[in-house]
């Protein structure tokens, strides 16, 4: 990487990089510290060819390959972080909207958490960062039928779990948020 | 709303932890691990052997040493290509067996020992004293382990401890402090000391702070005090003690694979119970690499990992593995988790298995791997009851 490169990477990271943390807060299933731990990782893969992804014009969509690729692929975390297995330890007592929040938030975050990896790939591409199925497919090597497939499993899941939650609290939380 | 709209707003509406913010040095630390990565890279293409140690997840201490000419493989099993000897400690360490310790840290006192790492040419070991918040951390190259630092430029390079400040003497060996800075971290600002244990052998001691929290530049830590740590420490540690790993299960060797690590980890869940997990980690017979990777970027081809603390609360939502395993067992993504094992939960998975492509697949290995594991009696009570890790 020259000097010129460099400086495009670091504008790009300053630009970019929070944004792209969501997505990997996301994919973990909520836990920072891995979330924190694959975006380096996939911006360290990004580095690595910074010139030829420049070239194509698409380095916000390498990294989001990246992201969702590591997430199903790595192993470190799953030796030695395994609470992202468990629920979220318990926040702080809340009354009202915020308690409701925060039920949201466990709900939602414990439901991604419990789909296996690649389903939660799936869901967090097309429902947070609204893609399409064929974006999606491209994204993680795999066909647009597969993708299908995922989602609807991934779905039935969330639904089952994370349903219950929404449907329950409707009308009274969800849409304050 | 459909449930897929509702998702799509709740997604894009939830509230984030305040602390979800990137680093403001990430793109430092970005270009920083990708130099290392690329050095390590041309060190091994250039015949050099090279290998990055880490001991502590995320706040792990970074060490590249290039390997000791390789030895005899640890045991292979059969099916594939016959059987080779099992591996004891060469004579004159120029390998470890992984299910060999040859750090003994018990005479440290004040100190709990969190992690064992075995490997073939190197041994690591990680302990805290939780009521100084002080943490330790002993890597144990075998013999011809060249110690390797990282520059200015973040170049891997190779340096003499030996050409430190003499620190006096460890079990009557010169000892030398090594330099402030191009080792990673062991917590925060570690000092580290550095011995020859055997003949050609190096054994480098750190000793840090525990990294506090969310804001280490408020951390304020004590070379001097430090140093004091590690040159206590040191003479404490036995090395090249051989006690044999245990295991709270045992498994014969997977089909065409060897053994190439046991780690050992000591940890608490989020409500601070303690639990204990133990992995081996076997790579296939056709991956004889001496520059064994570091853990942190590529995983063996297969692992098998077992702890105590209990089944996650979410299984309700998870998938069934479609044959009856005797216990509650669920797959995800070709890796099967397996619950209510004596006590212990077991998570088998693999990558690049012979026969293991699809999800369904490893899956499928991963149980029939399973069906060949045996917890020992009585290890979910304690370690004492452990046993032999591995089966003829």
């Amino acid at each position: 990487m020259d000097p010129e490169q460099e400086r495009e990477f670091r504008q790009f990271v300053a630009a970019r990089s929070a944004g792209l943390l969501r997505t990997a807060y996301f994919l973990t299933g909520g836990d920072l510290h891995d979330a924190q731990d694959l975006l380096q990782t996939a911006l360290m893969a990004t580095a690595r060819h910074w010139g030829r992804i420049v070239q194509r014009d698409q380095p916000e969509a390498y990294v989001r390959r990246a992201l969702a690729r590591h997430q199903i692929n790595r192993w470190r975390s799953r030796a030695r972080r395994p609470e992202t297995l468990t629920s979220e330890p318990p926040e702080r007592a809340a009354e009202g909207d915020e308690q409701a929040r925060v039920e949201l938030r466990h709900g939602l975050l414990a439901a991604l958490r419990a789909l296996p990896r690649r389903q939660r790939a799936v869901v967090v591409l097309r429902y947070y960062e609204d893609r399409s199925e064929s974006e999606v497919a491209r994204l993680l090597g795999v066909s647009v039928g597969t993708v299908r497939s995922q989602t609807t499993k991934a779905l039935a899941k969330l639904r089952a779990a994370y349903g219950e939650v929404t449907e329950r609290d409707q009308g009274r939380y969800v849409h304050e948020l | 709303m459909s449930f897929e709209d509702q998702l799509r707003s709740d997604l894009g509406g939830l509230r984030l932890p305040e602390t979800l913010a990137p680093p403001a040095d990430l793109a430092d630390t970005v270009l920083i691990g990708m130099r290392r990565q690329a050095r390590r890279r041309a060190l091994v293409a250039a015949g050099g052997l090279a290998i990055a140690v880490a001991v502590a997840g995320a706040t792990a201490p970074t060490w590249l040493s290039p390997q000791p000419s390789p030895g005899p493989i640890v045991s292979t099993s059969r099916a594939c290509g016959g059987p080779l000897p099992t591996r004891p400690p060469a004579p004159a360490w120029e390998y470890f067996n992984p299910l060999t310790f040859e750090i003994d840290a018990g005479s440290v006192t004040g100190y709990r020992v969190k992690a064992h790492h075995l490997s073939t040419y190197y041994q690591t070991l990680e302990m805290v004293n939780p009521a100084s918040n002080r943490i330790v951390g002993v890597l144990l190259y075998a013999a011809g382990g060249e110690p390797h630092r990282f520059d200015a430029q973040n170049n891997a390079v190779p340096f003499d401890p030996g050409a430190g400040e003499p620190a006096g003497s460890v079990h009557g060996a010169p000892a030398f402090w090594l330099p402030d800075d191009g080792f990673g971290t062991v917590g925060l600002n570690p000092q580290g000391l550095a011995w020859r244990w055997a003949p050609g052998a190096w054994v480098l001691v750190f000793a840090g702070q525990v990294t506090p929290g969310p804001d280490p530049a408020a951390s304020t830590v004590d070379p001097a005090e430090l140093r004091t740590i590690a040159t206590q420490v040191a003479p404490q540690l036995e090395l090249g003690v051989g006690a044999p790993v245990t295991s709270p299960f045992s498994m014969p060797v997977p089909d065409c694979t060897r053994l190439a690590t046991s780690i050992l980890f000591r940890e608490t869940n989020n409500n601070g119970a303690p639990y204990t997990r133990f992995l081996l980690g076997f790579d296939t017979a056709d991956k004889v690499d001496p520059t064994y990777p570091p853990p942190d970027e590529t995983q063996p081809s297969l692992v098998v990992m077992a702890d105590n603390r209990g089944a996650p609360d979410n299984l309700d939502a998870q998938t069934w593995y479609p044959e009856d395993l005797g216990h509650p067992a669920y797959v995800n993504d070709g890796t099967l988790s397996v619950y209510g094992v004596s006590g212990f939960a077991v998570e088998i998975w693999s990558v690049a298995m012979p026969n293991a492509d699809t999800d369904a697949e490893k899956a499928r290995l991963a149980a029939g791997i399973f069906r060949t594991i045996t917890v020992h009696p009585g290890a979910a009570d304690g370690e004492a009851a452990w046993g032999d890790p591995i089966v003829p």
